[in-house]
């Protein structure tokens, strides 16, 4: 006999309800396989993935732990985060109790007794009250606040309520069963028990009546919420922990390298099954929270473009048996692409910033998702904007998007006296300079003052010169693989025969490109950023910063340099070297930094609603420092353009380079 | 319809530097290559022409080897079938001389309609075309912006763009050459499928034998000799305003206008032949040429 524990499915028929326990338990195993099955057949339809997503098992475990199940990302915003982790942690804390439960009453294992029973006890109810304040706030921020990114459909509030259900319930149950038996243990089950004290004139025939209703009540719904999961939105508790398993390891933005590029005869993703499984598992493991169209900055400015509402449509194409009719024009205007319900306009307007992938709690890649349309768009139906298609025959006739031509390469750096590459071996350090280093009248001055501060440092190094190619980035983020692949393979060519070992590069896209892309051509290189080289150069006293300049300067993260690459401490280092400098963070910055509306394209497209930069460019001005260093030339004119037309009017901050900053103060 | 479009690789200057004093050219460095934006547009109305009544589209070009990859832009847009002449030195042949060469090909292979683009925009000789109808005895149209066929009947009715916004519309019998105008249409950009078919197709390659051997070529001595090349000279632009010792009328009436000076000299009107003719005789008459027998 029990000291202080609880006899199980006490006031129930033990034979009967054990019985239909386990049906119903295989009823539902069978459900969930079979709607498991179906789901895995859906993501057989997607084409083969470009990289080895079963790789370094290890590792996949460890982040799937901290990523899934202690909720890493999840947490990153309040209050969703900590909502959905008490609700998600008393679930799986209920869960086990219930499991516990089951080891006794059918393997024989005496636990719930004495001390591990007080322990229990305290632990289940506990978890059932923030599992019940778990479920209301979810329901207040829902149907009260409504957040305007939440996705909100039709069967949403079912989970919840269910479970918010399941919880009262069994609270109702346990209090139940405390007034009819006043047992030794009730103090422990505190919230029960003050509930108890409202059935005290109740009879206990009625007692025993109402407490097996609700307990039946109470595991069918139970049953009820878990039959609900591989359905909907819920789906995203199995789906999500499979897509963070099979989560990419390159570094972010690096699109999937295609070594069988050269045989294909099409290309990227016009229908459903265009896309790789993986594409297709991330549909079902978006949980609809919203916080992809939170950070996107083409949202944000009035454009229709959101991340959520993408995989959303492609998730709905995906699910209906015959394509969605309307392929061509819809009812709410634009261009669509036939086959998954996508409009043009909104692939078009993506900057590639990232920021919608580094939110994701389930790791959804959205941005791989837009370039596999564009490819389609561009290389498949040859259906894109004409600013594209200028863009795109300069690049191949002029190998550099605007069209002035390789002789015109070493303008920038006329009288500097820079040693131009022309043989292996004749530099350790090879000055990428890029196209609009090279050609932008703004950034011609960058390229200068990084080539006067490399100077001053002794190292040796040089430019390609008219050997230098566009790097070829904003032709495949823009869809055009093959003219990627044609610049690629001519700067590979120069780069081989010249046996390059280090790169240094002051634009982010160059960097992405040559250091993370360039790879798949066989590049083995060490490329580095200009902010970490002058960092470098200042901490081993090759140059120094001499002169003070009395300013406060904030910097702003270039996204292929911060979120793409994990670069943003090097360059507030190098600035805060300089005397006399005061740093001042803009509100977003670093990982949350915001983008500046260049990237993808978007530079040559035209645009939407508000701008980007100009929406950036505010939050300097608002936030009035004498400068905003960049990093990265599009960046820079793109703030720069942006200041003029911001709000705020009166004096705007300078917009410098870090390179012309350094150069100043030396 | 078997269509025939005459295509040519043209230079690009990027920089004002480097000629070779050698040969009066510019520097190959300073060079990029392209399609013929004029020519692209041909190919384009071929293949427009070829979609609404069928046919082949057979692509030609004369010069070096670079001059191929001319071709497989234009069998990434669609074209069938590429020809090419491979020459070294084209810039030394005038266009009557490639043209010569053109005629000779053309005339081996069948065709319905010869396309050209109106000019060249590395030379801007704009003659080749018609050079090709002349040696081929067909009837020429140029700088057409719109191609209207009755291939059954045997014609096609063209729009040429004239000053002020005027049409002409002519008819024209069939076989014709035609020299296509850049806003006739805009040339598709190339899919990926496309690009793949122009990487395997074989282009079928002719070499010019100039020791006197596989074609005539007359006129390949070239006709014009190139003394002198050299950058332009940077000329101050003039910005015309009335004077001010003028009265007021008198500058209104300067504005009024058009701030140029009336032309002197003598007028000539009429029809092409007399126009031709007139000018023939003002040259004639000035010592600039010959009277021509």
């Amino acid at each position: 006999m029990k000291t202080i524990g609880r006899e199980i499915l006490w006031n129930l028929p033990h034979q009967q309800a054990t019985v239909v326990l386990y049906s119903l338990l295989g009823v539902l195993l069978l459900l969930f396989a079979w709607r498991v099955r179906s789901r895995i057949g859906f993501y057989r339809r997607g084409r083969p993935e470009g990289e080895n997503r079963v790789d370094r098992l290890w590792e996949r475990t460890r982040d799937l732990l901290r990523i899934g199940f202690f909720q890493k990302r999840v947490l990153e915003k309040k209050p969703g985060g900590p909502i959905h982790l008490a609700i998600y942690a008393s679930f799986i804390a209920l869960f086990s109790v219930t499991c516990v439960v089951a080891v006794e009453h059918d393997l024989g294992v005496m636990l719930l007794d004495g001390d591990f029973y007080i322990a229990f006890k305290l632990f289940a109810e506990t978890f059932g009250i923030v599992l019940v304040g778990g479920v209301v706030a979810a329901l207040v921020r829902r149907c009260i606040l409504r957040p305007a990114s939440l996705n909100r459909e039709r069967g949403d509030l079912v989970p919840l309520l269910l479970l918010g259900a399941v919880a009262l319930t069994g609270f109702l149950v346990e209090a139940l069963r405390i007034a009819a038996t006043h047992p030794a243990a009730a103090p422990y089950s505190y919230a029960a028990n003050a509930v108890a004290g409202l059935f005290a004139r109740v009879s206990i025939p009625d007692l025993l009546r109402l407490h097996r209703g609700f307990w039946w009540g109470h595991a069918l719904m139970a049953f009820g919420f878990l039959a609900s999961i591989p359905y909907g939105r819920m789906l995203h508790g199995i789906a999500g922990p499979a897509n963070m398993f099979l989560r990419s390891y390159r570094p972010t933005g690096t699109l999937q390298p295609m070594p069988d590029f050269d045989a294909r005869e099409t290309i990227g993703a016009g229908a459903i099954e265009e896309f790789s499984w993986k594409q297709l598992l991330d549909l079902d493991a978006c949980a609809r929270c919203g916080r992809c169209e939170e950070v996107c900055p083409a949202h944000a400015t009035g454009k229709t473009l959101s991340p959520q509402k993408i995989i959303r449509d492609l998730r709905v194409s995906g699910s209906r048996v015959a394509n969605r009719p309307g392929g061509g024009e819809e009812e709410h205007g634009g261009s669509m692409i036939e086959g998954i319900g996508v409009r043009t306009a909104d692939v078009w307007a993506c900057t590639t910033c990232g920021h919608c992938v580094t939110s994701c709690p389930m790791l959804v890649e959205h941005v791989e998702k837009i370039v596999d349309m564009r490819r389609h768009l561009v290389l498949g139906k040859s259906d894109f904007p004409p600013e594209l298609e200028l863009m795109f025959r300069k690049l191949e006739v002029f190998s550099d998007p605007w069209g002035f031509g390789p002789a015109r390469r070493t303008e920038w750096a006329t009288g500097l006296d820079l040693k131009e590459i022309g043989r292996k071996g004749s530099v350790d350090l090879v000055y990428w300079v890029g196209c609009a280093g090279a050609f932008d009248e703004r950034n011609r001055n960058v390229a200068a003052s990084l080539a006067r501060i490399l100077k001053e440092s002794g190292i040796s190094f040089g430019i390609l010169g008219s050997r230098e190619f566009c790097c070829g980035d904003f032709a495949r983020r823009t869809g055009n693989e093959y003219l990627f692949r044609l610049l690629a393979r001519k700067n590979m060519a120069v780069l081989e025969e010249y046996g390059v070992k280090k790169i240094v590069t002051p634009c982010p896209h160059c960097y992405n490109a040559l250091r993370n892309e360039y790879r798949s051509f066989g590049g083995s290189f060490e490329v580095i950023h200009h902010s970490e080289l002058i960092l470098d150069l200042m901490e081993s006293g090759r140059i120094r910063a001499r002169n003070a300049l009395e300013k406060t300067i904030s910097y702003h993260d270039p996204c292929y340099l911060g979120r793409y690459n994990g670069i943003f401490d090097p360059p507030r280092r190098v600035l805060s070297k300089i005397p006399g400098m005061r740093l001042a963070e803009a509100g977003r910055s670093r990982e949350n930094g915001f983008c500046c509306g260049a990237g993808g394209g978007n530079l040559w497209l035209p645009e939407q609603g508000s701008r980007i930069n100009e929406e950036r460019s505010s939050e300097f001005v608002d936030l009035k420092p004498d400068i905003v260093a960049t990093a990265c030339p599009h960046c820079m004119y793109m703030l720069e353009d942006g200041m003029v037309s911001a709000r705020g009017g009166g004096m705007v901050p300078e917009c410098l380079d870090l390179a012309e900053i350094v150069l100043r103060s030396m | 319809m078997k269509i025939i479009v005459c295509v040519k690789q043209v230079s690009i200057i990027t920089t004002r530097s480097g000629i070779d004093p050698a040969t009066n050219r510019l520097l190959p460095g300073e060079l990029v290559y392209t399609l013929n934006p004029h020519d692209e547009v041909a190919v384009e109305e071929a293949l427009a022409i070829r979609e609404k009544h069928g046919g082949t589209v057979t692509v030609l070009t004369l010069g070096p080897a670079r001059a191929g990859e001319a071709l497989r832009w234009c069998l990434a847009m669609g074209a069938d079938e590429a020809i090419h002449v491979l020459e070294e030195a084209p810039p030394e042949m005038s266009p009557f001389a490639v043209s010569t060469v053109l005629a000779e090909i053309i005339r081996g292979l069948e065709y319905d309609l010869i396309l050209f683009g109106k000019l060249a925009i590395d030379d801007e000789m704009g003659q080749t075309g018609t050079f090709v109808a002349e040696l081929m005895d067909l009837p020429v149209v140029t700088t057409v912006v719109r191609v209207e066929l009755h291939p059954g009947e045997g014609r096609a009715i063209l729009h040429r763009s004239l000053r002020k916004g005027d049409r002409e519309v002519a008819e024209c019998c069939l076989p014709a050459v035609f020299t296509m105008d850049m806003q006739a249409n805009r040339p598709r950009y190339p899919t990926l499928g496309g690009r793949r078919v122009a990487e395997r197709r074989e282009i079928r390659t002719i070499c010019m034998n100039k020791e006197g051997g596989a074609l005539p070529c007359r006129g390949i001595i070239p006709a014009v000799e190139i003394v002198r090349l050299s950058p332009p000279r940077i000329r101050p632009k003039k910005i015309l305003s009335p004077d001010e010792n003028e009265s007021a009328a008198g500058r209104m009436q300067w504005i009024l206008s058009g701030g140029v000076a009336r032309k002197t000299g003598g007028r000539i009107t009429g029809d092409a032949d007399r126009l031709a003719g007139g000018i023939v005789e003002f040259l004639v008459e000035r010592n600039f040429i010959s009277r021509p027998h």
